[in-house]
Formats: structure tokens, C-alpha cells, sequence
């Protein structure tokens, strides 16, 4: 089969380029002769919905919403995850808030947390001069500030939190998968 | 021409530390042709509460969550901890 044919028959009755080998992809500068994928290899692209889960400690005790809606494009190995939630009680769990459930697992970078860009409508009393931030975390998106008499990071909690408000974020960062 | 949707877990991938990532699909057929497949999709953390999960998925947790890799993984947690 002459290359050209082969390339052809990738081409399924759909229209649809169809690479015949598991986690087979697109190779850029013809630097990867090898069958596994290595970081010149473009292998994924996925899009989907996820929906993300408001958590104290881990628990998600009594909380409830009006809406819950999270969407995400993975293309290679990074993720961008789109997220809003309108919290209409803010339940009884406590410790460290957190938004779980992200559709892949960041990878390990250490420190290297993936920032996020996001709107806070009145579900949070950030507190006189602190600056509230989220960051990406093992599975999570922490929902942190900057104190302002220290300038140190301290997590909110459900204390800080009013019965109900929303967050719409959007953040990129690295799978681990 | 006869719709249809069905739901389906159709990717369980269990990484390095013990994380679980789950993909469901939605699948539409017509007449029995799929003409659309969306995806959605969720991470179960090694020895987080697994019993509402779907069969295939909480048999897997169970079988890769044992005690070390749940005490690795609170460690990794623990490292990465920015507060």
C-alpha cells in the first residue's frame, strides 16, 4: 500500500480522520521515531462537561445549587475547564473550601500552581484588604486569599462563606494523563 | 428513523498515585447508528467514598486503593498543600 493510500483508508465513511493506535497522534518536526508518544507528539483532543462541587474539608455536607454547570477542552495534555456555580446554601461542612471533581488530574508540579481567572458574586466576605485567589491543587481549585496584615495565604472557610452567591472561573493547567 | 440515548461509562483510567479519572458518554443512536457521542467526565481521589459510583468504577477503586496507596497519596497531598 503506497502512503497515499494508506493515509487514505484513515478516512472512515464519516469523514473522520481515525488514527488505528491507542494514544497514536500527530508528529511535529519528525522528531519522534519511536511508537510512544513523546512531547512532540499531539495525541488528545476531548471536550466535555464536568460538574463542579463546592467542598469544606473535603465534605460537601448540606450544600445545595441553584446551578452547577462546568465544561472543559483537553488538547495535548493541557486543560482548560470552564465553571460556574450558584451556591443556594452553603451547608454545614467545615475546613478549607474547595471546588472538586475536575474532569482530569493535574499533574504534580510542586509549587507550580496553575492560576485562575475567575468573578466572585457575593458568596464570599473576602475580608478588608485581603486579596482573595484561587489556584489549582492535586484535584482541586482552593479557594484561598492573602492576609492582609501578614501577606501570608490562609484558606476561606465555611465562616467566610454567605448562604448563597456564585463563582465563574476559567483556568488552564497540565493533566497528568 | 428511531433516536436513542444511552448512557455509559466508556473510560476508567487509573494513574501513577492512584487517581481515578472517569469519562460517561452520552450516546445517541439512530436506528441503532450512533451519530453523536458527548462526553462527561470526573477524578475520584484514593479513599474518597466510592459507593454511589457505578459498579465497574468502584470495583477498580477498591482494587487499586489499598492502605499504602491512600497514606501515598495524603502524603503527596500533604507536600503540595499551599496552606
Amino acid at each position: 500500500m503506497s502512503n497515499a493510500q494508506y493515509l487514505a483508508s484513515l478516512v472512515n465513511s464519516s469523514g473522520n480522520i481515525v488514527l488505528p493506535v491507542a494514544n497514536a497522534g500527530i508528529v511535529f518536526n519528525n522528531t519522534n521515531t519511536t511508537a510512544s508518544p513523546t512531547s512532540t507528539t499531539q495525541n488528545d483532543y476531548e471536550t466535555g462537561t464536568w460538574t463542579p462541587v463546592l467542598s469544606f474539608g473535603g465534605s460537601s455536607t448540606g450544600i445545595t445549587y441553584t446551578g452547577q454547570y462546568g465544561s472543559y477542552t483537553k488538547i495535548g495534555n493541557l486543560v482548560t475547564v470552564r465553571c460556574y456555580i450558584y451556591v443556594s446554601s452553603k451547608g454545614t461542612a467545615t475546613g478549607a473550601s474547595a471546588i472538586t471533581t475536575l474532569p482530569f488530574a493535574p499533574t504534580n508540579l510542586g509549587q507550580l500552581y496553575s492560576s485562575v481567572s475567575f468573578y466572585v458574586s457575593n458568596l464570599i466576605t473576602i475580608g478588608s484588604g485581603n486579596q482573595i485567589e484561587l489556584n489549582i491543587n492535586n484535584t482541586s481549585v482552593n479557594i484561598n486569599y492573602v492576609v492582609a496584615s501578614s501577606g501570608a495565604d490562609a484558606a476561606y472557610n465555611n465562616t467566610s462563606f454567605n448562604s448563597s452567591g456564585s463563582i465563574w472561573f476559567t483556568a488552564t493547567y497540565q493533566a497528568t494523563f | 428513523m428511531t433516536l436513542a440515548s444511552s448512557t455509559i461509562i466508556d473510560r476508567i483510567e487509573v494513574l501513577e498515585n492512584g487517581v481515578v479519572q472517569v469519562r460517561q458518554a452520552q450516546v445517541i443512536t439512530d436506528s441503532g447508528n450512533e451519530i453523536a457521542r458527548n462526553f462527561s467526565r470526573w477524578v475520584l481521589t484514593p479513599g474518597e467514598d466510592v459507593s454511589t459510583q457505578d459498579a465497574k468504577v468502584k470495583a477498580i477503586c477498591e482494587a487499586v486503593w489499598s492502605a499504602d496507596v491512600i497514606s501515598a497519596y495524603q502524603a503527596q497531598v500533604a507536600s503540595q498543600a499551599k496552606v
